[in-house]
């Protein structure tokens, strides 16, 4: 997405709220009120049983249908195979893509004969290789981790090329005058330095894969987070579907929110 | 011209190596060739599927899918972005909820979907409206919150009404957003076209045809419809980064 990015962020002094109304109420208030009138909603229309519990689970029921599983031992084993493959996966497309796009910044056969390929390659929907994925590995932990692995090589492979190139040839220029041999350069120069592009990219990989994993799990696992939601579907428990959708959400929600600190710390260093 | 040339005979060359890879593995025996299907076998099931007019018929269905909810979501985000900008109560509101809801990937809200509306056509649409919404609304609120104030100050000092600034100042400000969002959405659209219709397998569509020809183990259909798929995946990236920096490039 970089090439999308052609926006300036908003400048902070105008993120004030447009036509100003001149009334102040406390933030916590204004970030909980709607919320909870949400929640009032859902179970006064749960309670009134104008919908069959098909269709409308009570907020009472989606919290002892997470009690419930958590007990029996399915969530957490849910969880564990989810955590697994993305762990491994992110793991292996993190490496994967840091270490290629950071040779191929720095040496150009390797741009000119792959860059062209894996920019088409990027383009494709990551969840269209699931057929293909699935014909070549079976419906195992394989296919699940490869996923996630091309979900994340793309972005971290661009950015750290991004970050790499804008490297200022200056700082080059010093690691050469000190001889500096090509191990070093890497992890105290260009590593560094190109540390903050990265970690955009991260995050961006992070995101993306999350989603190709739950994504997958959908379409055929045995275990996870995704399958349970599947099945919950299948057997019509609209609560353990509940369970699991705002699950993926605060996963989702905690794991980007760890690479934006992250984040904001590193572009503030890079910038003092 | 020669340069050019090179640069395009090393970008051709990777994908050339791995052509010829499959070849041979495709060339090891009857195991090999069951995954690594024979490439006279995928050429001979593109001809086949382009030849009865069936390819193009899903090609035009996921197409238009995905611009069915593209259109729906986009106008939908618009319309949600800018309430959300523009009123605080609107920003009470929904802002939280909103904001709670775009925390789950789309495709993980397949199985609710799914329970409330059916594993049919619309829910697919409905999908792929989801997702460009979600993109639409934020780069919307985003580009109207962060229009600078000075721009405001002109419409304070010209009395313009509410009407004229929003369609002369803040709207025209917020554009460069408000298109950068739509051309990410146009992207996500095709993602999520394509997921949902191997998720839901209904209807005509590539994803469709894809997901049936995994279940019937024939790779080399597999390998037609992504082929199709990328390209269309490809085309639209490319088309959508042109067009950005065509439309915005007033702004260098």
């Amino acid at each position: 997405m970089t090439a999308l990015a052609l926006t300036k962020a908003p400048s902070r002094r105008a993120n004030a709220s447009l036509l100003e109304r001149g009334w102040k109420v406390p933030k916590v208030v204004t970030a909980i009120a709607s919320p909870l009138m949400v929640l009032a909603l859902w179970w006064a229309t749960a309670a009134s049983g104008v919908f069959p519990s098909q269709i409308l689970v009570s907020p009472e029921r989606v919290v002892s249908a997470l009690v419930e599983t958590w007990q029996l031992g399915e969530l957490s084993t849910a969880l564990g195979a989810t955590f697994y493959r993305l762990a491994v996966g992110f793991g292996a497309g993190t490496l994967l893509g840091l270490a290629y796009g950071v040779a191929a910044a720095l040496f150009r056969p390797i741009e000119d004969y792959t860059l062209p390929f894996f920019t088409v390659i990027r383009t494709v929907p990551t969840i269209a290789f699931v057929p293909v994925l699935i014909l070549f590995f079976g419906i195992g932990e394989t296919f699940k981790i490869l996923i996630v692995a091309k979900a994340t090589f793309f972005p971290i492979a661009l950015a750290a090329v991004e970050g790499v190139r804008g490297i200022p040839q200056r700082y080059k220029d010093v690691a050469q005058a000190w001889r500096l041999p090509l191990p070093d350069t890497l992890r105290k120069v260009i590593i560094p330095a190109a540390l903050p592009d990265v970690v955009t990219g991260v995050r961006l990989g992070l995101g993306r894969s999350w989603g190709a994993l739950v994504a997958a799990e959908l379409i055929a696992s045995e275990v996870g987070l995704g399958q349970m939601m599947e099945l919950g579907r299948q057997m019509f428990r609209m609560d353990v579907v509940f369970v699991g959708v705002a699950i993926t959400g605060l996963v989702g929600f905690g794991l980007d929110r760890v690479l934006r600190s992250a984040e904001t710390r590193l572009s503030r260093w890079k910038a003092g | 011209m020669t340069a050019s040339i090179k640069s395009l005979a090393k970008a051709w060359a990777l994908p050339l190596v791995l052509i010829l890879a499959w070849h041979i593995a495709s060339l090891q025996g009857k195991s090999a060739a069951y995954a690594f299907v024979p490439l006279s076998d995928i050429w001979a099931s593109a001809v086949d599927l382009l030849n009865g007019g069936e390819l193009a018929m899903h090609l035009f269905a996921s197409v238009s899918t995905a611009l069915i909810g593209l259109a729906a979501g986009t106008l939908a985000g618009i319309a949600l972005g800018t309430a959300m900008a523009l009123s605080r109560t609107v920003d009470w509101l929904i802002g939280p909820i909103y904001h709670a809801l775009r925390q789950v990937p789309t495709m993980g809200l397949i199985p609710i979907i799914a329970l409330w509306f059916g594993t049919g056509e619309f829910s697919i649409k409905l999908l792929v409206a989801i997702a460009a919404f979600e993109v639409m609304a934020l780069n919307t609120c985003e580009g109207l919150r962060g229009v600078e104030n000075r721009y405001r100050e002109l419409g304070h000092v010209l009395t313009l009404n509410k009407v004229e600034t929003f369609t002369r100042i803040l709207f025209p400000a917020a554009f460069p957003q408000i298109l950068t969002g739509l051309l990410q959405a146009t992207s996500f659209a095709w993602i999520a076209t394509v997921g949902a219709e191997l998720l839901f397998t209904v209807g005509p569509g590539l994803g469709v045809i894809m997901e049936r020809a995994q279940l019937a183990m024939r790779m080399d259909q597999v390998i037609v419809c992504l082929i199709f798929i990328g390209a269309m995946g490809y085309a639209t990236n490319r088309l959508c980064v042109a067009i950005g920096k065509h439309a915005l490039r007033w702004r260098k």
